[in-house]
């Protein structure tokens, strides 16, 4: 028989009973909970030690900050747009504040190419009032390369530096840096590392994207600390991938073991609003490499949305139509039809669509998106699907 | 003051204030808010200067990225955005309106945002203002008005203009009976908040409220949750309880109030008192004595009957 420790005992007792797992008080001293954070690494240049599970929003109840934070987790993501998120946080982190690595982050349609330092370092001070805190340890950026907000103007705005420099005077902020899972994501992320603006990115990754190796390896080149998130976000796709999800089987670990085995990051952020869903995910921190269960899963999980799931961060295939057709956005409008249910919204989506610059012409076409498409997502046959659900409507 | 409301905003009704395109494309509830709000032609004030921008739930985080999750949770069902300028305040104002899928929702995501600090307005059922930001709910409608720059006279135009909106959106829903009757004494003014899922961060109980409450120096909260049944309320009575005797202590079974449950304590909530009545459990986290939640938990089922209790 196989040695167990207790702990690995409890784990996998309460993982199988999808039990929160804690040690009871003893003798009135508060052991600490028996899953912990159980590999660290350096956060880039930040002399910051990282677990390899971090934080990220959706909590309502501080008591889960607690636990996470006993737990080792010592990152957390938030911002001034996750509505309350702030002031929960702020709730329970003076009692964890030397222990605990604030990420924080500006309301993203504050941040415009004409904000000005003053608002800005206003903004951080709501945010900081709200955290219960004098200090963040990086100020960020939010959802940089993503078109709703503007284009790269947008981060090329001096009163953003020189807020953060006043920040940083004033011992409000240790570290900046930006978060992005945007069509630009890779331009944008790219010009802060090449210009020296970013300590640290957040960036939007899982097992299906490729192509931020090279941003990730000159981010570390340069000592940038490199944190993932929307590691399943496939899941939030509604691609049916729940299905998936037995009793016997856990795909949303294998998510997250995979970023934690590929060592492109320092760290993940991960959603866990209860004490169910910290530990399901403490579970796998320290995974250095996939066990052939999780390759199953993930191989299930990519045989049913792969050809189709345009991953985050990319634009490989904007401007390469010859008819001017909006391959990505069509794709998106496809989207919505096939797995959001929004037929609707779909089809007025595609009726905007000038004629001429519609998907009809993909059928004849061969198809230098689908050649650029780094992924093998199979552009051309779903352009014309596309067309034929959204032209019916 | 004249200056300022005598610039604000003339209504002007969505089909002479829309391209035709835009029009077409848009759905019949879209087009329904965007009649509430400025438009493109207005003679003075808030004039829209941009498209209409229209999301759903299968694309808000686009809009909001990672607050979609939240909004979601609360029954998001479609979000209209405009941008308008005032060009004689020489201010941009963005008006966002989440129509949510009823009033209960509506207030639950207003009360998860609400800052307690704020200034609160009366507009529509509730709203508060900060500088160049006006909240509101009203309906199945959460609205948010933001404007810059900031100063006192665009603050008072987008009272105006929210004031103006709540009034085409209709009455105030009256949520009485949907929201549990918390005693008043010590409570925390706008306090209470709408949990549809992870009560106590619990992900097996659901449809809660929660409310501050102070005494003295002591700051200490009430939390319910609801089930359809009062066995479903019992095994999660249990449930919590194994929960809390993990993590922290359970020191007894008590038999009132209500159907009874147990008096514990966890790490981060101190004093812990759990009870179920009917197919509702209250719990009361980190009050100063154990009497005082058990008052304050008996005061609360004597002023709200249970589902299960109503006629």
């Amino acid at each position: 028989m196989t040695r167990c420790s207790r702990r690995a005992f409890l784990r996998a007792s309460a993982l199988a009973a999808g039990t929160p797992l804690t040690v009871a008080r003893v003798g009135g001293a508060q052991e600490p909970p028996a899953l912990q954070v159980r590999r660290q690494k350096p956060l880039g240049k930040t002399g910051w030690m990282v677990g390899d599970i971090s934080g990220g929003s959706g909590q309502t109840e501080p008591a889960v900050f607690d636990y996470m934070f006993r737990c080792g987790i010592n990152l957390v993501d938030t911002g001034a747009q996750y509505g309350g998120h702030e002031e929960v946080l702020g709730k329970v982190l003076p009692k964890f504040r030397e222990k605990v690595f604030v990420v924080d982050k500006w309301d993203p349609p504050l941040v415009t190419a004409t904000v000005t330092k003053a608002a800005l370092l206003e903004a951080l001070d709501v945010s900081l009032k709200k955290l219960n805190t004098t200090y963040v340890d990086c100020m960020m950026l939010h959802s940089i390369g993503h078109p709703r907000y503007g284009g790269i103007e947008r981060i090329q705005n001096p009163a953003i530096y020189e807020a953060w420099d006043e920040a940083k005077r004033l011992r409000k902020v240790r570290f900046t840096g930006a978060s992005s899972h945007g069509q630009k994501m890779l331009d944008e992320i790219g010009w802060g590392i090449d210009n020296n603006r970013f300590d640290i990115v957040l960036i939007g990754a899982n097992f299906l994207t490729h192509g931020v190796e090279p941003l990730l390896k000159k981010a570390r080149a340069k000592g940038i600390g490199t944190i993932a998130m929307k590691t399943m976000t496939l899941y939030q796709s509604n691609l049916n991938i729940r299905a998936l999800q037995g009793k016997e089987t856990n795909a949303r670990q294998a998510c997250i073991k995979w970023i934690l085995a590929s060592d492109l990051f320092d760290t993940a952020v991960i959603r866990m609003p209860t004490f169910q869903q910290v530990d399901e995910y403490l579970a796998v921190s320290g995974t250095t490499r996939l066990a052939a269960d999780d390759h199953r899963h993930l191989e299930l999980l990519a045989a049913a949305i792969s050809p189709q799931y345009c991953r985050p961060g990319c634009s490989a295939c904007l401007g390469a139509c010859p008819h001017d057709v909006p391959v990505a956005d069509v794709l998106r409008y496809k989207m919505y039809f096939e797995n959001y249910r929004e037929q609707k919204l779909a089809m007025r989506k595609y009726e905007r669509i000038a004629v001429s610059e519609r998907a009809s012409h993909c059928a004849g076409c061969e198809a230098p998106c689908e050649q650029r498409c780094p992924y093998g997502v199979r552009v051309r046959e779903r352009l014309v699907e596309a067309d034929r659900q959204l032209r019916l409507a | 003051m004249l200056t300022v409301l005598g610039a604000v905003w003339s209504v002007e009704a969505f089909a002479g204030g829309q391209t035709p395109g835009a029009t077409q494309a848009l759905s019949g509830t879209a087009k329904q808010v965007l009649a509430w709000l400025p438009g493109e032609r207005s003679a003075t004030g808030w004039k829209r200067s941009k498209p209409p921008q229209v999301f759903g739930a299968g694309n808000l985080w686009e809009f909001i990225d990672g607050a979609a999750d939240t909004y979601v949770g609360y029954g998001f069902e479609e979000l209209v955005s405009v941008t308008c300028t005032d060009a004689q305040l020489g201010a941009e104002a963005t008006i966002d309106v989440y129509r949510m899928a009823d009033a209960l929702n509506a207030f639950g995501i207003y009360a998860q945002e609400r800052n307690p600090r704020a200034t609160f307005l009366s507009v529509g059922a509730e709203g508060y203002e900060a500088p160049n930001v006006l909240t509101f709910w009203n309906g199945r409608y959460y609205v948010k008005l933001r404007a810059v720059p900031a100063g006192p006279r665009v603050a008072a135009s987008l009272r105006v203009l929210a004031q103006r909106i709540s009034e085409r959106i209709g009455p105030p829903a009256n949520l009485a009976r949907a929201i549990p009757a918390f005693p008043p004494t010590g409570q925390v003014p706008h306090s209470i908040r709408y949990l549809p899922r992870d009560v106590l961060g619990q992900a097996y109980l659901s449809n809660g409220f929660e409310v501050q409450y102070t005494a003295g120096a002591t700051r200490w909260r009430l939390t319910t949750a609801a089930f359809g049944a009062a066995e479903q309320a019992a095994t999660a009575l249990n449930r919590y309880k194994t929960f809390v005797a993990s993590s922290g202590h359970v020191a007894r079974e008590i038999a009132s109030p209500g159907e009874g449950g147990f008096v514990g304590s966890d790490p981060y909530n101190g004093l812990l008192v759990a009870v179920r009545a009917g197919g509702r459990l209250v719990v009361a986290l980190g009050a100063p004595s154990e009497r005082a939640a058990m008052e304050t938990i008996g005061a609360l089922l004597g002023r709200s009957p249970s589902r299960q209790e109503e006629p």
